[in-house]
């Protein structure tokens, strides 16, 4: 899918959204920039808080007067006092501040442009991919971000500090930096390297082994896997996936342990030069004991700071820039369909609600045709039923019409915006929010009260008083968050008053399959006969007997558009139509 | 499997190690009980360091200097070492866990009563223990035994000062124990607390969903409420971020003021050791080495010490989950034998069914014959306790009112496999395996379960009924296409060809009874018409029970039972019923009413 990486751009677009969130948050930016410089800065105090101690005392024990030692005590407990305040401090507004809130940021801007995605983009599984991937990105960046500002304010001034201070001491002593760097830098690239390959090499094998798992015990599988007896048979399974999986994870990390022991011992040998450089300029007298005793036991937290920002800059950078680059990628890709997929309704007669003429549309991925050159002319206030096959293309075609797919080929003209239609899907949702939300979702831009009543009582919600126990519209619904859970003929109903909310010249109405038993389903035709008879209307249906509702009956066959005309005619024809409702009708004869 | 009721609680996470890999656990133990005595010898060896060093500014003798030199780097060494030995091993013991433990898991909740599966709360609490066991054990060990070893370090810094100065160093101890319980506190509050977020996280996270997902893709791009939505996101993120900062504005207060306790602690006793380190009784070296250590550690503790309390009370709850899941009671296992006995008949007498944690009877005096040979349908409205029934005939739930016999003898004489060696079942939510084609009809057949190939010819038949043979033409590699989207190379069926592939399933054993749930849902008119001819080209060869609220398919069978509010309210042939039966009636003319000219 890429070709060619476009690392400046993307770097680019980082400092962008650097950028985007510095705006967002002035104020938590600028604290965390301070406190984050004050905190580096107090770890290197401490060290020069602690010379001035040690010195003192070992003057004292050269005069023995330990007054002047108890004066340099205190220097130390107040650095370290400040060094833990500002520990927590710092810990506190990366994590749970700065962090959440260039979260919130982003996020929002990531919500913004996965709704520049046309409903084409998502039958693509790439697309599905790459916005999970884009939504991990995002703590990919915040992380980013933070490892850049961490290196910038926190772990280099810290470094010039304590390189200055050492410098100061015995310029000779500056090495010990070097000595300390260079280790923990090899052996962070080595590591770097082996991990990248290994992780892959094992995610197939647990992905195998959970499914297995899953087998048995999911919720899902089951109920059937043991009314089938086949517990024991998915535990041969399992039990085998689960051993090539652990021998693969062995492999691989067993390695990565060793390679890591090895690089160990050479930072140890860095660790060995440090120390004899220090003896040294003791000995040569560049240094006072106190010094030597202060730095050395500070070696310890120049490690931890090297350490930081090498596994910052060289591990969490490369790990989270590829996150970030998801999310870019994302960025752009979404960004492309800004202003796309307008349908311009120009030249249609008066009477005419919509006409395509020749489209053609066909899924991401698939060879076939979904609907094959369909032409067909609808007039205002006209109801069109569409019946056809599993797999005919029927659902294709109504959202085709209603312009939330672009027909490969043809064209489609209408004389209405894309605002006037409204439509009820065959797989409408179920959201877990309020009963008035739920109704006027299909139109948020404009809330009226009284609507949402006025649809809910045509749709028949009301008569839900009952399971909604007299709470009315600020019921939630769904068990998810505890509200209350609905019948699936119920759901049914508040999609159709979602449906009826948006303010629409056509509707289309997806005929559910399920979950709906007989007497419902006809009540339910008769709400759609309903609907049909006030505005232009689709209803797509795979009862063939309840498209007679129709003033005109669209039979598609593999994407095409095998007959079209009133009940009566087509059954004249003797085609499609007639033969597939004589095959529904023969049980009910 | 042992009958003893065991305990469950954070020292579980040890007990299952141990089990699981003795050597490799106690290896790991000794290792951190080795690494808690570390900081002693690294302030001592310091401290030599220190004084040797500042020693041979006086005299030329490097003896001292390498000596001390040698016992920092062993100790420093020594440290790194064993962190990467545990690491490795720890890897060791995970496998163990989860070759050893996990398919205990796994096969007792295989195993658990039916009725437990359709409890949310009780299926919540499995799938918080079942998801990554091995994981979790390995780090509730983990957390308990870096725990015990923090304890350790502080100990071993406090034994130095009780070597130097035995009278303060007491009164330290003394008051740093109500830190230690303080921080203990904080931890267990901060646990707590991350539970209580978790509700309005799974909030905003679904809202992000509607946003994203593609199963909400249509109403979204036609609505457009995707600014609307976005607000509420706001919302929702807002609130659970405004819970979490209190949460850890508290946790963090508390770290730090247990730190900055413990800094107040370590230089007092700096004070009170000055004077002995100006009169030469603690040698200069080791007094500083002493105090860096000390704040290294107290740094250590502020944030280890209150993550490690959080952790092992996370843990601790983990392993209440898992003692009351290794509490719930099992079905009786009962292996499905390949060869089945012949089917008779099956009688409900009287059976009444109240699903548990509910008060409204879904059976209320149900009573019904069936006999070999026969086809029946149960027809009714939506939730009149059709699909109850076949959880009862499965012997899935045996917690009912009333009396079931099958070919004369109560049900309850017999274990669950026995029972459903009678009957496969076609559910409407079929399950879609990750397996081959083959294998995922093959399944239906309990001789291939026990190891046997089944028939080509009986395979070829079922494919070429439901025309599976041309579905599996399609196929890379045919039959032998993995399903699904799990393995590379998998294929993916359409939801009519899965619908079809379940239907085999259910074909395929040599079960006598042949149960089919709601099997029309996903199929258009002309594949349910075909599908009810294949239907009754079955029964002629057995019994089959049908449930639809279809009724065309029930009109083909032998005998329809008309269930209404938990009982039968008719019985009897098409004709018969809907002459004598009103609620059948007035169904049947519903539907037929699409149908009449």
């Amino acid at each position: 899918m890429k070709s060619q990486r476009d690392t400046s751009g993307h770097i680019f677009g980082l400092f962008h959204l650097f950028g985007t969130v510095a705006r967002a948050m002035p104020a938590v930016f600028g604290i965390f920039l301070i406190v984050n410089l004050l905190h580096g800065t107090s770890w290197a105090f401490e060290t020069v808080a602690r010379q001035a101690f040690f010195e003192r005392l070992q003057q004292a024990v050269e005069t023995k007067h330990a007054e002047t030692a108890y004066i340099g005590g205190i220097w130390v407990a107040a650095a370290a006092v400040y060094v833990q305040v500002l520990n927590g401090i710092g810990n506190f507004i990366g994590q749970h501040v700065f962090n959440l809130k260039a979260v919130n940021t982003l996020t929002q801007e990531f919500h913004v442009y996965a709704a520049m995605l046309p409903l084409y983009e998502f039958e693509k599984e790439e697309t599905l991919e790459s916005v999970e991937k884009a939504r991990q990105g995002i703590e990919g960046i915040v992380q980013l971000l933070r490892a850049f500002l961490s290196i910038a304010v926190f772990n280099m001034p810290y470094i010039v500090f304590m390189t200055a201070y050492l410098y100061r001491l015995d310029p000779e002593l500056t090495a010990v930096l070097l000595f300390l760097f260079l280790p923990l830098l090899c052996s962070q690239l080595m590591k770097q390297k082996t991990y990248r390959k290994m992780t892959k090499e094992a995610a197939p094998y647990e992905r195998e082994y959970r499914h297995y798992s899953d087998c048995m015990i999911e919720k899902t599988y089951l109920k059937e896997t043991r009314t089938l007896g086949a517990v024991g048979f998915f535990m041969r399974l399992y039990e085998k996936a689960l051993a090539d999986y652990n021998d693969a994870q062995w492999t691989a990390d067993h390695r990565l342990y060793r390679m890591e022991l090895m690089m160990r011992f050479v930072t140890l040998a860095g660790f060995v030069g440090v120390i004899l450089l220090l003896v040294r300029s003791l000995l040569a007298g560049r240094i006072s004991a106190g010094a030597f005793a202060a730095v050395f036991t500070s070696i310890d937290s120049i490690f931890r700071f090297m350490e930081n920002i090498i596994t910052r800059s060289v591990g969490n950078i490369s790990r989270n820039m590829a996150a970030a680059e998801n999310y870019l990628d994302f960025c752009r890709y979404a960004a492309a369909f800004r202003d796309g997929g307008q349908i311009k309704a120009d030249a249609l007669p008066e009477e005419y609600a919509i006409v395509a003429e020749g489209i053609s549309f066909r899924y991401p991925n698939s060879e076939k045709w979904s609907v094959d050159d369909v032409s067909v002319a609808v007039r205002k206030g006209e109801t069109v039923a569409i019946v056809g096959e599993n797999g005919a293309g029927k659902s294709t075609l109504v959202k085709l019409l209603l312009g939330l797919y672009e027909p490969q080929s043809g064209r489609i003209l209408r004389a209405d915006t894309d605002k006037n239609v409204s439509a009820v899907f065959q797989d409408y949702q179920r959201y877990q929010l309020r009963l008035d939300e739920n109704i006027y979702l299909s139109d948020t831009e404009r809330i009226d009260p009284d609507r949402v009543r006025q649809c809910a009582a045509q749709s028949g919600v009301r008569a839900l008083n009952a399971a909604l126990c007299g709470n009315g519209f600020d019921t939630m619904l769904g068990k998810e968050f505890g509200g209350t859970e609905l019948s699936g003929g119920q759901w049914q109903r508040v999609a159709i008053a979602r449906g009826l909310y948006r303010n629409h010249d056509l509707i289309a109405l997806d005929e559910p399959t399920s979950s709906v038993d007989p007497l419902e389903e006809s009540r339910l035709y008769h709400m759609f006969a309903r609907i049909a008879r006030e505005k232009t209307a689709f209803i797509v249906t795979h009862r063939v007997g309840s498209a007679r509702i129709a003033g005109r009956i669209l039979v598609l066959d593999q994407g095409r558009v095998a007959e079209q005309g009133t009940h009566r005619e087509l059954m004249e024809q003797n085609g499609k139509y007639a033969h597939m409702y004589r095959e529904q009708a023969k049980w009910y004869e | 499997m042992s009958g003893r009721r065991e305990t469950y609680s954070i020292l579980s996470s040890v007990r299952i190690c141990v089990r699981c890999h003795p050597s490799v656990s106690v290896t790991i133990i000794l290792l951190y009980v080795l690494q808690g005595f570390t900081p002693i010898l690294l302030t001592l060896s310091s401290g030599a360091v220190i004084d040797a060093s500042i020693r041979l500014l006086g005299s030329q003798d490097y003896r001292p200097l390498f000596s001390s030199l040698s016992v920092l780097l062993l100790a420093v060494s020594y440290d790194w070492v064993s962190n990467q030995l545990t690491g490795l091993l720890r890897l060791r013991l995970q496998i163990a866990v989860r070759t050893k433990f996990c398919p205990r898991i796994v096969e007792h909740i295989s195993r658990l009563n039916y009725r437990y599966v359709e409890d949310p709360g009780t299926w919540d609490l499995i799938s918080r223990v079942a998801g990554h066991t091995d994981e979790s054990i390995l780090h509730a060990f983990d957390s308990l035994l870096s725990f015990l070893s923090l304890i350790q370090k502080t100990a071993g810094l406090f034994l130095i000062l009780l070597f130097y100065a035995p009278l303060s160093s007491v009164g330290v101890i003394v008051c740093s124990l109500p830190l230690t319980w303080l921080s203990l506190q904080g931890g267990k509050a901060s646990y707590a607390g991350i539970c209580e977020t978790q509700e309005y996280r799974r909030r905003y996270e679904a809202l992000s969903g509607l946003l994203t997902s593609r199963k909400t893709a249509a109403e979204r791009t036609l609505f457009g409420y995707q600014l609307y939505i976005n607000k509420a996101w706001e919302h929702a993120y807002r609130k659970w971020r405004t819970v979490n900062e209190g949460v850890n504005i508290r946790h963090f207060i508390k770290a730090k003021a247990g730190s900055i306790c413990l800094v107040w602690i370590a230089v007092f006793v700096m004070f009170l050791l000055i004077p002995e380190a100006v009169g030469g009784e603690v040698p200069p070296g080791l007094f500083m080495a002493l105090l860096s250590n000390f704040f290294a550690l107290v740094q250590l503790m502020s944030w280890s010490l209150a993550a490690s309390v959080s952790e092992i009370a996370g843990y601790h709850a983990f392993f209440d989950d898992m003692g009351v899941l290794f509490g719930l009671e099992l079905s009786e296992r009962g292996e499905i034998s390949a060869r089945p006995e012949e089917f008779l008949s099956l009688e409900f007498r009287n059976v009444s069914f109240t699903y548990p944690g509910t008060s409204k009877k879904v059976l209320d005096g149900l009573s019904f014959c069936i006999t070999r040979g026969q086809s029946y349908s149960f027809v009714g409205a939506n939730g009149c306790g059709k699909t109850t029934i076949t959880k009862l005939i499965t012997g899935l739930y045996d917690d009912y009112e009333g009396e079931i016999f099958i070919n004369g003898v109560n049900i309850r004489e017999w274990n669950h496999g026995r029972i459903a060696s009678f009957f496969s079942v076609v559910y409407q939510d079929f399950a879609r395996y990750g397996l081959s084609l083959y294998e995922n009809i093959a399944v239906g057949d309990d001789g291939y379960l026990a190891g046997k190939d089944i028939g080509q010819n009986d395979f070829q038949e079922v494919m070429h009924a439901l025309k599976l043979d041309r579905a599996a033409c399609m196929l890379h590699y045919g039959v032998q296409t993995g399903l699904g989207k799990m393995k590379r190379g998998s294929e993916d069926l359409s939801g009519g060809q899965w619908q079809r592939v379940a239907i085999a399933r259910g074909l395929i054993g040599k079960r006598p009874v042949k149960i089919l749930d709601e099997p029309t849902a996903a199929l258009d008119p002309l594949a349910e018409s075909a599908l009810y001819e294949i239907f009754q080209e079955i029964s002629r060869k057995s019994t089959t029970i049908t449930i639809s609220h279809r009724l065309a398919s029930a009109r083909q069978t032998d005998i329809i039972f008309v269930i209404d509010k938990g009982r039968v309210c008719g019985q009897g042939s098409h004709e018969f019923l809907y002459e004598n039966n009103s609620l059948y009636r007035q169904m049947y003319d519903s539907q037929r009413s699409w149908y009449s000219a």
